[in-house]
């Protein structure tokens, strides 16, 4: 396998886990489900400016939340060049046990 | 070549108000004055790898947060573009990836976007009970108010506050005995509390049980409690569940759905 090739693949093995990855955490206890929601950029990033409503995603608190592109958020930029960048915000809201 | 300058020099303004912007947003929050606490964060391929780990947001702002910005200004870009080389370019995975994250904390003491109103709680010192060491509840006492403010929208009036509100005696002789519903809600009207929170600690054999409940002071109801049996836990354990216990306090239900209209009673059958 050239040496290329397996670069390549370890790539996209990465990129199979998420690229571009920021994690925030705010030190409260997570609830297991999450919220998702996607963001849009345009010609590299430079076009969109997305906000994210965190009190709207999570009324009772976030304990949580990632900002990545997922694989098929990867390959989309890639094949458009980098023209369309989608992003996917993971949100976790806080545990309320009751 | 004029033109490819000119579109060069407009990639880079623009480039220079940076790319990939993300801003979250707690709007019930009112942020602190100053400019943003600025961090850079570090991946590695195209930031599949995490280097800088997660953004740690309790130690930035233990008072909680506002709003927090990520960006790829344009020197970060400029250092993900000189590691796109050979295959990584088209990849779209710089060998560093390096973003900045910007926090905005909350104000101490106020939290609240104008218009919302905080909810003030009165909180009353827990009972000792069992074996547990009236010094140990005093330290349950300042760690309990102390969690409470660190929520926002939440102002907290504690035990020493009481003091200085109503000054010794008054404050000792309101407090002894007060323990049913009514005298809570009283003592909660009087200091204008939205809720007071009240409860105990106490052993029983090799558990600590903890019991904190919130009473609506306006309703004399309470709205929220808490109890939890800690099993063969030291007194420790309830500075560890102390964040859970606080969430699920203030995690009241919303208002009761009113009641479903009554069905229009059945025509009555003809008589055969």
């Amino acid at each position: 396998m050239p040496h290329r090739a397996r670069l390549a693949a370890a790539l996209l093995a990465l990129g199979l886990a998420g690229c571009q990855t920021i994690r925030y955490q705010t030190g409260r206890p997570a609830a297991a489900t999450h919220v998702e929601q996607d963001v849009h950029f345009f010609f590299w990033g430079l076009v969109g400016h997305p906000v994210v409503d965190l009190d709207a995603a999570c009324p009772q608190g976030v304990a949580a939340w990632r900002s990545d592109a997922q694989f098929t958020d990867w390959l989309v930029d890639v094949l458009t060049f980098g023209v369309y960048n989608p992003r996917t915000v993971t949100i976790q809201c806080v545990e309320v046990k009751r | 070549m004029r033109r490819a300058t000119a579109l060069l020099g407009l990639l880079a303004m623009v480039g220079l108000a940076g790319c990939y912007h993300i801003r979250y947003e707690r709007p019930s929050v009112v942020g602190e004055g100053g400019a943003p606490r600025e961090q850079w964060h570090h991946g590695a391929l195209g930031g599949a790898i995490e280097l800088s780990g997660p953004v740690d947001l309790a130690a930035t702002c233990p008072d909680g947060f506002a709003r927090v910005e990520s960006q790829i200004t344009f020197f970060y870009w400029v250092a993900q573009a000189f590691t796109s080389f050979g295959v990584l370019g088209p990849l779209h995975a710089s060998l560093w990836t390096p973003s900045g994250v910007k926090v905005v904390c909350a104000r101490p003491g106020v939290g609240l976007a104008p218009g919302v109103r905080a909810l003030k709680l009165v909180l009353l010192p827990l009972t000792p009970r069992g074996d547990v060491k009236k010094e140990t509840v005093s330290v349950f006492d300042e760690a309990l108010a102390g969690e409470l403010r660190r929520r926002p929208g939440v102002s907290v009036v504690a035990e020493s506050d009481l003091a200085a509100l109503l000054g010794v005696e008054k404050k000792r002789q309101m407090l002894s005995g007060c323990a049913d519903s009514g005298c809570l809600a009283e003592l909660g009207g009087a200091l204008g509390a939205d809720r007071v929170v009240h409860g105990s600690v106490g052993r029983v054999g090799s558990s600590l049980v903890i019991t904190i409940s919130s009473l609506d002071a306006p309703r004399a109801r309470t709205v929220a409690s808490v109890s939890e049996r800690l099993k063969g836990a030291g007194d420790e354990a309830f500075l560890d569940g102390l964040s859970a216990m606080v969430d699920r306090l203030l995690a009241e239900p919303g208002p009761a759905a009113p009641p479903p209209p009554p069905k229009p009673a059945a025509p009555p059958k003809p008589a055969r």
